[in-house]
């Protein structure tokens, strides 16, 4: 038996090939260096040249954040469609179960980043939420409703998943038991802090449930407008922004189209979503009634950056303002917390199996040549999978301000850097779009009568 | 041992998962059937709530006695926290008491601007017989306003999740301000 596990374990070696050893992070970060110094063109091709190596859905949903940004929401939305069209795959399986589980068997036998990777949930539910957010940037509202309806679906469908999931790890009798605290020299607070254990889950955010009511609201669905705007408030409770939108609701839906006001809503995005390492770890592996150290990798995030004091100021009035609604950052710092357990259960598994392979090896070739390429393999495929959706923003915040039809100047600042711009303010309500990355600011603006 | 169980077991589920995969299809369902797919509301809770309100209203003092009363139908609030389309409840409503015969329904605030514009096209229209067209000015006025509300308290622990749905329906006398029916039903869901 052990023979045969040794014969597919350098099968699927050679079968994953790049795949298995490349480091996301270092692929990617050559695309990141180009946005943040403003060369997007450059960072498309850089992209682009990833495409026969890169995973399916994150090269759709890389892509489709690049053209986003690049304004070509022709473009962004294809790729995200495409992407969605993966994820409903996923969400496919997420009903039955059990084909979930079997894509794992990869990941036993050499790393994580043989599973083909399937989004973190919340990466799927900002992903229905960006092409609403196109959607709405082509001034198609009525498609934006349709996303951001399947945003809500698709959360429904996580949580029922999720909370199917947890049942099942509740009542399996596991054979490993192993906790975060046992990881020796790991950073823990990087995924235990209180405000990260204070989300209520890992995928459900502010933003796309504000974004639903605003959406609603345009066309004038007061009884799904609200519930949008009361599911971001009950998901960070007290935010200013978040209680008007509720309480304004009645009073905004039955203003005139025509009383020379714009009902002006700002979406200020900030960075990059965090970047993962691999962490190398000594674990300790029972094999023949001793105890063996064996090296295994995690995934692990660095420590969060500040957040920079951001305002916007509107002809004369200074609005103080965050990006505070949603916070990807923690999120995915969350998203890795959860899924520890699993992960540490499969690395030790996995570590297992190779000491088994290896002593294997070394009783069939008594040269020891065998054990020794066992051996190697088993260093050399030992990485942590590091892939995220990295091109989405860091933190997202929203302001609304009901403005006099007309042009304003409008100044963005965010810790040292800032930007000013006039800016036509028509319609009856009207999305401006901000997002800094670095020093870098795009910008995008469009009106619904 | 521990390694072969493992292994047999994401054979099994792989051989499983394929069969799955293959015996996927589609099929139509009752429409009125029984739906539990999942603790939101659903098709089943709409179905419900149009029933009972219609068949109250159908033997209302208000319809009863009425000669054919002209209504119209204003917001039902959402006040829960799930994206509850009562349109869809409203709509119900009015397609049944609208097909007994027994109320009729003027245009409502959301179709007004159709109404107009359908209204506006006529009239200053070169393409249609001016003399049956039409007229600005004969529109009726709704003699009562159809509203309500729906409400949810939702309970939730490690094992159970308990949804309760109340909602509430009320004609007003737009002249008088009379309150001339109202009723409520609820509804109460359980996942364990």
């Amino acid at each position: 038996m052990l023979l045969r596990l040794i014969g597919i374990f350098v099968s699927a070696c050679v079968l994953a090939g790049c795949q298995s050893l490349s480091q996301y992070e270092v692929e990617l970060n050559q695309v990141s260096e180009a946005i943040l110094s403003g060369q997007l063109d450059d960072a498309l091709g850089l992209h682009e040249r990833r495409y026969v190596t890169a995973n399916q859905l994150l090269y759709f949903l890389e892509a489709g954040e690049l053209y986003w940004l690049k304004g070509d929401y022709d473009q962004a939305l294809k790729f995200w469609r495409a992407a969605d069209q993966l994820v409903q795959a996923w969400e496919s399986l997420a009903r039955l179960d059990t084909g979930l589980i079997a894509q794992d068997v990869g990941s036993v036998l050499i790393n994580d980043k043989v599973k083909s990777y399937q989004g973190y949930d919340f990466e799927k539910v900002m992903l229905t939420t960006r092409i609403a957010l196109t959607h709405l940037m082509t001034g198609d509202v009525a498609a934006a409703r349709v996303a951001i309806k399947a945003t809500h679906e698709r959360e429904a469908i996580i949580e029922r998943f999720r909370e199917r999931q947890a049942l099942l790890v509740a009542q399996e009798d596991t054979q490993i038991s192993y906790r975060i605290d046992d990881l020796n020299g790991y950073p823990i607070e990087t995924i235990d802090a209180s405000e990260l254990n204070s989300l209520r889950n890992s995928y459900q955010n502010a933003f796309s449930h504000y974004l639903a009511g605003f959406i609603y609201e345009q066309l004038n669905e007061p009884s799904l407008s609200a519930p949008g705007y009361r599911k971001a408030i009950q998901l960070k409770s007290n935010h200013p922004v978040l209680r008007a939108g509720l309480i304004g609701l009645e009073k905004r839906i039955k203003r005139p189209d025509d009383d020379g006001y714009t009902d002006l809503l700002i979406v200020y995005e900030e960075g990059l979503s965090p970047a993962k390492m691999s962490f190398e770890i000594n674990g300790l592996v029972a094999h023949d009634g001793a105890i063996t150290y064996v090296p295994f990798s995690v995934p692990v995030y660095s420590a969060r950056s500040e957040l920079p004091q951001s305002s916007v100021t509107v002809a004369d009035d200074v609005i103080e303002f965050s990006p505070d609604i949603v916070d990807i950052d923690l999120m995915s710092r969350r998203s890795l917390k959860d899924e520890m357990p699993a992960i540490i259960a499969r690395s030790l598994l996995r570590s297992g199996l190779k000491v088994s392979m290896q002593s294997a090896a070394d009783d069939l070739d008594e040269s020891g040549a065998v054990g020794d390429l066992v051996a190697l393999a088993t260093i050399v495929t030992e990485s942590a999978d590091d892939r995220s959706w990295r091109l989405l923003p860091a933190r997202i915040g929203v302001g609304r301000v009901l403005m006099d039809r007309g042009t304003h100047h409008i100044e963005f600042r965010s810790g040292s850097s800032k930007r000013s711009m006039d800016v036509v303010v028509d319609g009856k309500y009207m999305l401006l779009f901000m997002r800094r990355v670095g020093a870098q600011w795009y910008v995008k603006q469009v009106f619904f009568d | 041992m521990f390694q072969r169980g493992y292994v047999l077991r994401v054979a099994i589920l792989i051989v499983f998962s394929m069969v799955l995969g293959c015996s996927k299809s589609v099929r139509y369902g009752d429409s009125k059937g029984i739906e539990t797919v999942s603790i939101e509301f659903g098709s089943t809770d709409l179905q419900k709530i149009a029933e009972e309100m219609t068949r109250s209203m159908l033997v209302s003092q208000l319809v009863v006695t009425g000669n054919r009363p002209l209504m119209t139908v204003q917001d039902v609030k959402n006040l829960t926290s799930e994206y509850i389309d009562t349109r869809a409840i409203t709509d119900s409503i009015r397609t049944e008491l609208a097909r007994s015969g027994v109320v009729r329904f003027v245009v409502d605030e959301e179709a007004m601007a159709q109404q107009v514009s359908e209204l506006e096209r006529q009239q200053d229209g070169e393409y249609y017989n001016q003399e049956v067209i039409a007229e600005r000015g004969k529109m009726l006025g709704a003699a009562y306003r159809l509203e309500g509300s729906i409400r949810s308290i939702v309970k939730q622990n490690s094992d159970v999740k308990d949804v309760y749905y109340k909602v509430n329906l009320q004609v007003w006398e737009i002249q008088t301000g009379i309150l001339e029916w109202s009723d409520e039903t609820d509804i109460r869901k359980i996942r364990d």
